[in-house]
């Protein structure tokens, strides 16, 4: 190990020494050992991930790599052997660890001198990501009016389209009424509970800002802690609304150069607050009362613009899990095609194992038995597949859809997208508008950050607009957090996948409208983009179960309705009311019953899926469970060598009788 | 001319179908609120929750459900009804007819505070009793449809 450590010194300060006489090989996925799991195309300069085969051995690797000049971290802090007990999750996680060098050292050749430790059983190199948003923000010009559709008095409440869209030509020619996520009528049940914690990891959200400060969560034992102390004992100094991943501190930051203000209007649209007479409401931002909406934890993970990488968002990810949030909200990823299947992704990968421990340990029993929800973007490429981590088959993926509740013209869609929500375009139809992307709060200071060619230019401020899958995220991650507070209120119990098939069901149809073409940006092959006819064909199946609906969450929440059917005759029952709008275009895994259920209702033969619609013949008059199971997101599961959806399945009863009419009534 | 005045009132009936169910009750009257006691021993042979309600009045009916494990929400559906000829038809609001895609109707039997009503299509039989609605069963109600449901696009060809 001597010998191998001194060589590492040489490569770690040094940027194109070769080892073992060969030029390090940049595009292989693994090394003869098996030790690298990845490539260094698109990663960090200077660091690289190692996990060590046992988390006892990190103090005698890290000796031996410090006498070589390379700093070795613990990738989660605080996660030690020694704190952590053997075989645990956490001791797993404690096997990772963090080594920096110089920004211009060889990395693979590090990695393949590394792969030879035989304490080291993987070596990653550290992947980065972007946001799923272009990072402009447009200004607010309407004139402040009081919404007709909702009581609250925030005086713009009236231009968020996206929970509201009455298809006025006002908004764009070809608005549709109803290409929003229906969230007025679902606030007249649930508005969110302070007990429900979203994180939002990005860039850091201005925690202060009038219209979102009430919302913020408060680790009150740092608040009223020492300064510069670790009060809570969790690892993290200062940590009083989140914590500065980049920087390593509890100082969020929003305003530096390069900043956007995308984790500020990210967060506004999950949690603005509501009704309290100022600029926009949010998701789940309550009634205006100091004890009602959800509340944010801010967990930063981008400043000054550019990317962030796998050593930063699994921190992220991993406090998220232990500070008690049962949401990650997270509007960034990988560029489209950087991986290709769930293993690709996640064999030993820091990420996938940070994110497996959030979806593993749940902050809200209460309402999710067994764990917790993580929701990504589905990435702004125009590219048939979602972008990861959230095209991994455990995280919701979130497709984009516009005012004319069409897909916008960035998204990605196909593969690993699990669902649609509203994102904004600002070319929708032949309106080129701010006003059609998605209004939310904005940092109060103006952010400025250097163009291309040279030129200073400035975010807007107070509140604005913008576009993305990254806007569209916050909206599913409001719903989810509005869901789980329904649940609380209810008193009523899921299990993770009963409340991920909860939400992917809880859909309206987009499918039927993906025929012909709309008018908007078109980016060709050569990367020049003009207005032009945007193909609807491609997206049709492929945006995921469908347009997420906030009240139809909180009605599923309540109950899945019976189905009816009519005995003495073959039918084909809508699946409607139980799998979404788009129940018909879904991909069926099959129809279980038991002997008992079966003959309960006298079937002639087994209930099978036809056509998006539940074939069944009952004889006699009963009732009978069955579950059916389906596929939320295109027409594969994902995991392993797959990209593609999850399998969700519902149980559901059926009472036959003597008349059926179709619509679910009674008469 | 009363033979032209009758043709024209049934020309007018035929025509403006709803118009005529309003007027509800030219056979037996079912104005009253009701709730749903038995039917085909499903309610008591079966572990899922069936509760129904339903409220006819002057040609117009509300009906309150929920049925199913679990359930908390009640369904609200409106629509229209008239008795000729003892039998009940009508439409839901949403076009669909009562009694089956057949709308055929129920047959009607009502003896003091309880109304029976037998499917004609299939026999069915539906016992009611007078029971006034709950508060609580209203004020829970909601239609079964989010109430900005978007239109389906007609395809161009």
């Amino acid at each position: 190990m001597t010998i191998v450590a001194a060589g590492l010194f040489l490569m770690a300060t040094a940027c194109s020494v070769d080892p073992i006489g060969r030029e390090p090989d940049h595009g292989a996925a693994i090394a003869p050992a098996g030790k690298i799991i990845n490539t260094s195309l698109n990663s960090e300069k200077g660091s690289l991930l190692i996990r060590l085969n046992d988390a006892s051995q990190a103090d005698a690797v890290k000796a031996v790599l410090e006498s070589s000049g390379v700093v070795l971290t613990p990738l989660f802090p605080g996660l030690t052997a020694a704190t952590t007990k053997a075989g645990s999750a956490e001791n797993r996680l404690a096997r990772w660890c963090e080594l920096k060098f110089s920004k211009y050292a060889d990395l693979d050749s590090i990695a393949k001198v590394l792969s030879g430790f035989e304490e080291v059983g993987k070596v990653q190199f550290n992947n980065t990501y972007k946001k799923a948003s272009d990072g402009r923000s447009y200004r607010l010009s309407a004139i402040p009016t009081k919404a007709d559709f909702s009581d609250f008095n925030d005086p713009q409440l009236a231009n968020q389209w996206h929970y509201h869209n009455d298809g006025s030509a006002d908004l764009a020619a070809t608005a549709r009424r109803g290409a929003d996520i229906n969230v007025a009528d679902a606030w007249r049940l649930e508005t969110g509970r302070p007990d429900v914690i979203v994180a939002i990891i990005d860039e850091g959200v201005q925690y202060n800002h009038p219209d979102l400060a009430q919302n913020m969560w408060v680790n009150t034992a740092e608040l009223n802690g020492t300064p510069g102390a670790d009060d809570d004992g969790n690892g993290y100094i200062d940590d009083i609304y989140g914590y500065n991943f980049v920087n390593d501190t509890g100082e969020i930051g929003w305003s530096t150069d390069g900043n956007s203000g995308h984790g500020t209007h990210v967060a506004g649209t999950v949690a603005a607050v509501n009704n309290n007479g100022t600029g926009v409401c949010g998701v789940a931002g309550g009634d205006g009362s100091s004890d009602s909406g959800i509340r944010m934890m801010t967990l930063q993970i981008f400043n000054g613009g550019g990317t962030t990488n796998d050593a930063i968002e699994t921190r992220a990810i991993y406090y998220a899990a232990r500070m008690g949030a049962s949401i990650i909200q997270c509007s960034w990823g990988s560029t489209a095609g950087a991986y290709q299947n769930d293993q690709q992704y996640s064999s030993a990968n820091a990420g996938a194992e940070a994110l497996e421990y959030f979806l593993t340990h749940p902050n809200c029993r209460e309402a999710i038995s067994d764990g917790n929800i993580a929701i990504f973007a589905a990435g702004n490429d125009a590219t048939g597949m979602a972008s990861y981590p959230g095209a991994s088959r455990d995280c919701i993926s979130v497709t984009a859809f516009a005012s004319d509740n069409l897909p916008a013209y960035y998204t990605n869609y196909g593969p690993g997208c699990n669902i649609a929500a509203p994102g904004g375009e600002y070319y929708t139809g032949e309106t080129f508008s701010e006003e059609t992307c998605v209004l939310s709060t904005m940092p109060t200071v103006a952010i400025p950050s250097i163009n291309d060619d040279g030129t200073t230019s400035y975010s807007v401020t107070d509140y604005g607009y913008m576009q993305g899958t990254s806007m569209a995220c916050p909206h599913m991650s409001g719903v989810a957090a509005l869901g789980i507070s329904y649940a609380l209120d209810l008193g009523k119990t899921f299990t993770r996948d009963e409340f991920v098939t909860l939400l992917t069901t809880s859909v309206n149809d987009i499918n039927s409208y993906l025929v012909g073409t709309k008018t908007t940006l078109i980016t060709s092959s050569s990367g020049t983009s003009s207005i032009g006819n945007l193909e609807l064909a491609p997206f049709a199946g492929n945006m995921g179960t469908g347009t997420i609906d906030a009240w139809k969450v909180l009605m599923q929440i309540e109950g899945t309705p019976c189905l009816m059917a009519e005995v003495g005759k073959s039918q084909r029952i809508n699946l409607d009311s139980v799998f979404g709008g788009g129940s018909e275009d879904l991909t069926y895994l099959g129809v279980e019953i038991s002997k008992e259920d079966y003959d309960a209702i006298g079937l002639m033969t087994e209930p099978v899926i036809k056509g998006g619609q539940l074939l069944i013949q009952p004889t006699i008059y009963g009732s009978a469970k069955m579950t059916i199971r389906a596929i939320a997101g295109g027409s594969q599961t994902g995991g392993g060598a797959n990209m593609g959806g999850m399998e969700i399945s519902k149980e559901v009863s059926v009472i036959t009788r003597g008349i059926s009419n179709g619509n679910g009534g009674w008469l | 001319m009363k033979r032209i005045l009758y043709i024209l009132a049934t020309v007018l009936c035929i025509t403006a179908p709803v118009s005529c169910q309003k007027t509800g009750e030219e056979g037996t009257d079912i104005s009253g609120e009701w709730h749903l006691v038995d039917t085909g021993g499903l309610i008591d042979g079966q572990q899922l929750d069936i509760q129904v309600y339903v409220h006819f009045n002057n040609g117009s009916f509300e009906l309150f459900q929920r049925l199913g494990e679990k359930q908390t929400r009640w369904w609200v559906y409106s629509g229209t009804y008239s008795t000729s000829d003892n039998v009940l038809s009508g439409r839901y609001s949403d076009g669909t007819r009562l009694g089956g895609t057949s709308g055929e109707g129920y047959a009607i039997s009502l003896e003091g505070g309880t109304l029976t009503l037998t499917s004609v299509f299939s026999g069915e039989v539906s016992i009611y009793e007078s029971a006034e609605i709950p508060d609580e069963v209203r004020e829970n109600a909601v239609a079964p449809v989010r109430s900005a449901e978007t239109a389906a696009p007609v395809p161009l060809l």
